[in-house]
């Protein structure tokens, strides 16, 4: 797929990203194999930690980061590669929320001192799953923070967490450092066992920054941003991983003495799944490239972009389970890793129909001000 | 009256009287600047373009006399056939100057030539690629003043199912003498040529006994009969065929080899077409949408209805991104095989039947009314036509279940049935 190779490109050249890509998606295809997330799911390896140490390794949380700030500067084309990769083999860890909070922080200069920590993946990061959201629990009182705050994606494990605070009448954004006595991350298990909602309690922490008023919604946007764009990559890494293990299976199973990939009754589900996947990866590499240029609308075309993709990768995760058959529907296939991946992936930034509701305010707003939203380089 | 007593090719292809807009081919932002002056211009009023969609298929002098008029006038500037080649007529214009041409159309509401459609794209790349010498000079100018060409290559017995076609023709002497019919042959009340694929073996396999020729339409035996579409209108028709006389040198290819030559010609829009349908589609959405904003239409703040519409709006960008993406690849990697043309036919035009589909609930009972009121409203115009005019863009053109097949067979390799 050479979706992240089109358009105007400030960062990587095409040859560049394309051996990014090869490089991480073999290390991947070794070292976190469909065996291996079994093992993981069944809690018979550490994986995660694993695959994190690796990823630390090869520098893969500087990738998108720019040289400044101790990263690789590959951009958000580099970041999209990884997040793709990671999807595509149902990587676990705290991947979204570490690197999606990484790259938001880089656009506060309050924040870059966290950079380094993070560019080299000293510490996980866990962001809410829903940013766009009004934060709940935590509050702000005398410079300290103090409550509970549930729904946090990333890992207990995590070092930092990032987070809406209530600020009087108004949010705020603090990061808080995780020291497991004042701020401690207890785990909420999903149904996708490879990643985490965590419960960040509070007792009192100074944070580590602030974040106030206009700039607080910056960063809730900011925030959101990045996770719409590694939604929308992990999802469609994801889908095109499970589509293509689906049509393996239909090219090797036989039912009336025939191989069942030749049902045009199935076949043709199949080309419409793929017709969903295009169109996803369409609109993945439009939002991408509408943040890269800094359209006015690039957020508004990212929250759309989430809404579009993940309900295709939903849909099509749904039917790849019914498309095996009984063997689908079993823990040993990996169908319900990536059903379970879609459904958590539709829910994260905030949930669907509100981001379409926003992005048509967005849209009323730039209409109004003669702006066309729909405008794409030729 | 033999084909080549009527040929207008005798006649030089017509000039290019006003050079403002190919003096600037070099420069592709001039080059846009001056089709958009000439389009201020010159570009027919959203009345008459109005007028001239009523008139397809209903009132068909009326609409004839709109697409000659809108022909002669691009060809004065010399847009009528800007990517033919220099020799032909044409201006050897590249895809890229196709694509400023087709989105500065779209963007001016410029009426689109439906008539021309075979003539202008269809015909040049299959007598380029298979043509004779003769048949070129033949041809090919008048092909490029705007004389309209329609294809025969449908039968009542071979729809998807192409090859299986039955159209007689036999050898006699000079010529074939051809017996048949054909159908879905679109335009072609206004055609003077007619592209046609005959049965000239029937004992081998059937890719291998078509014959590929060129019909006057004005040659004794063509009878073409409209037929009715679902919409009132009758853009289409059948063919009929009895004991019509065709040269032997209006054959296109060798006998039984007229397949390849089919290939080319169905393969032959090259993704500008689809561009310019699916930019044109973006400011219908886009113009619907202001004028919604505008009168504070009341599904707006239906959130169901507005999330349905800025799903659609999410999907027309994303079809919108995979034209661009086959126009790279036809720029850069012409001969590389690709599925996408298939896909782009499938989401775009459910995309299309899925809008108006929209429109006709949102508009409710007045939605089926014959005729439809002023064209304000919360859902301007007849979305109710539109609606039922849009399965003819999911049937033709290959059914979206054909596409479904080339998708998953060519490009998932999933194996016949």
């Amino acid at each position: 797929m050479d979706d992240l190779t089109m358009g105007p490109n400030a960062g990587p050249n095409a040859d560049e990203l394309a051996a990014l890509a090869e490089s991480m998606a073999d290390v991947l295809a070794a070292e976190c194999d469909r065996r291996k997330v079994h093992g993981f799911i069944d809690g018979k390896n550490d994986l995660e930690a694993q695959l994190w140490a690796r990823a630390k390794e090869l520098g893969w949380f500087a990738v998108g980061l720019p040289d400044s700030a101790g990263g690789m500067g590959l951009g958000l084309r580099g970041l999209a590669v990884l997040h793709r990769e990671l999807g595509r083999q149902a990587a676990p860890g705290a991947f979204i929320s570490t690197l999606s909070a990484a790259q938001t922080l880089a656009e506060f200069s309050d924040a870059v001192k966290f950079l380094p920590r993070l560019a080299e993946g000293q510490v996980a990061v866990c962001v809410p799953a829903t940013p766009t959201e009004p934060g709940k629990g935590l509050t702000l009182s005398g410079g300290k923070v103090s409550g509970g705050a549930s729904e946090l994606l990333g890992t207990p494990g995590a070092g930092l967490a990032l987070v809406a605070v209530q600020d009087g009448g108004s949010t705020a954004w603090a990061l808080i450092e995780v020291d497991g006595k004042a701020a401690k991350l207890s785990e909420r298990k999903l149904w996708d066992l490879t990643r985490h909602f965590c419960t960040l309690e509070c007792n009192g922490v100074t944070p580590a920054l602030l974040v106030k008023g206009a700039d607080a919604a910056r960063l809730g946007r900011t925030l959101a941003t990045h996770m719409g764009l590694a939604v929308c990559f992990d999802s469609i890494g994801a889908a095109d991983s499970i589509l293509n293990q689906t049509m393996d299976y239909m090219k090797g199973r036989t039912q009336f003495d025939k191989i069942i990939a030749s049902f045009q009754a199935l076949k043709h589900r199949v080309a419409r799944l793929k017709v969903e996947l295009e169109l996803a990866r369409h609109a993945s590499s439009q939002a991408l490239q509408a943040v890269e240029t800094g359209t006015p609308d690039c957020q508004a075309i990212v929250a759309l972009s989430k809404v579009t993709v993940s309900e295709a990768f939903a849909a099509i995760a749904g039917d790849c389970v019914q498309l095996h058959g009984g063997v689908g529907h079993t823990w040993e296939f990996d169908c319900h890793i990536f059903l379970k991946r879609s459904r958590l992936n539709e829910a994260l930034v905030g949930q669907n129909d509100k981001e379409l509701d926003w992005m048509a305010e967005r849209m009323a707003e730039a209409t109004r001000a003669g702006r066309s939203i729909l405008e794409l380089p030729l | 009256m033999s084909a080549a007593a009527t040929a207008p090719g005798t006649q030089p292809v017509s000039k290019v009287t006003d050079t403002s807009i190919l003096d600037k081919q070099h420069d592709l932002p001039a080059f846009r600047a001056a089709i958009r002056k000439w389009l201020e211009k010159n570009c027919p009023s959203v009345e008459e373009v109005e007028d001239m969609e009523a008139a397809a298929g209903i009132d068909y002098p009326k609409f004839e006399k709109y697409q000659r008029a809108w022909v002669a006038k691009l060809s004065t500037v010399g847009l009528s056939i800007p990517h033919w080649p220099v020799e032909y007529g044409g201006a050897g214009l590249s895809l890229k100057h196709l694509i400023i041409i087709a989105d500065e159309m779209a963007k001016a509401g410029a009426p689109q030539l439906h008539m021309y459609v075979i003539s202008f794209n269809h015909i040049p790349a299959t007598l380029l690629a298979w043509g004779t010498e003769e048949q070129k000079r033949k041809y090919l100018p008048g092909v490029g003043n705007g004389t309209p060409w329609c294809q025969g290559f449908s039968e009542p017995g071979a729809g998807s199912d192409l090859a299986s076609l039955r159209c007689k023709a036999e050898r006699v002497g000079n010529e074939y003498i051809v017996n048949g019919q054909k159908i879905w042959s679109s335009q072609s009340k206004h055609a003077e040529y007619c592209i046609l694929l005959t049965r000239t073996d029937p004992n081998v396999r059937k890719h291998a006994g078509i014959t590929y020729l060129i019909m006057n339409m004005k040659a004794p035996g063509v009878e073409v009969r409209p037929i009715k579409q679902s919409t009132g209108r009758a853009e289409f028709s059948e063919l009929f065929l009895t004991n019509v006389r065709i040269p032997v040198e209006d054959r296109v290819g060798e006998e039984n080899k007229g397949w390849a030559a089919t290939l080319t010609t169905l393969a032959s829009e090259r993704g500008i077409l689809a561009f310019e349908d699916a930019e044109r589609f973006r400011y219908k959405m886009e113009k619907f949408y202001q004028q919604a904003l505008a009168e504070d239409a009341p599904w707006l703040k239906d959130a169901q209805r507005r999330r349905e519409f800025m799903r659609m709006v999410s999907r027309i960008q994303a079809v919108r991104g995979m034209i661009r993406e086959l126009l790279e690849h036809n720029q850069t990697n012409p001969d590389a095989p690709t599925i996408a043309p298939s896909v782009i036919k499938v989401a775009e035009t459910s995309l299309e039947q899925a809008f108006y589909e929209w429109q006709t609930r949102i508009k409710g009972k007045k939605a089926l009314y014959a005729e439809p009121e002023a064209a304000r409203g919360e859902v301007p115009g007849d979305p109710m036509g539109s609606y039922v005019d849009s399965f003819g863009r999911t049937i033709a053109g290959g059914t979206n279940e054909i596409q479904l097949n080339i998708i998953s067979e060519r490009g998932l390799g999933m194996p016949r049935g």
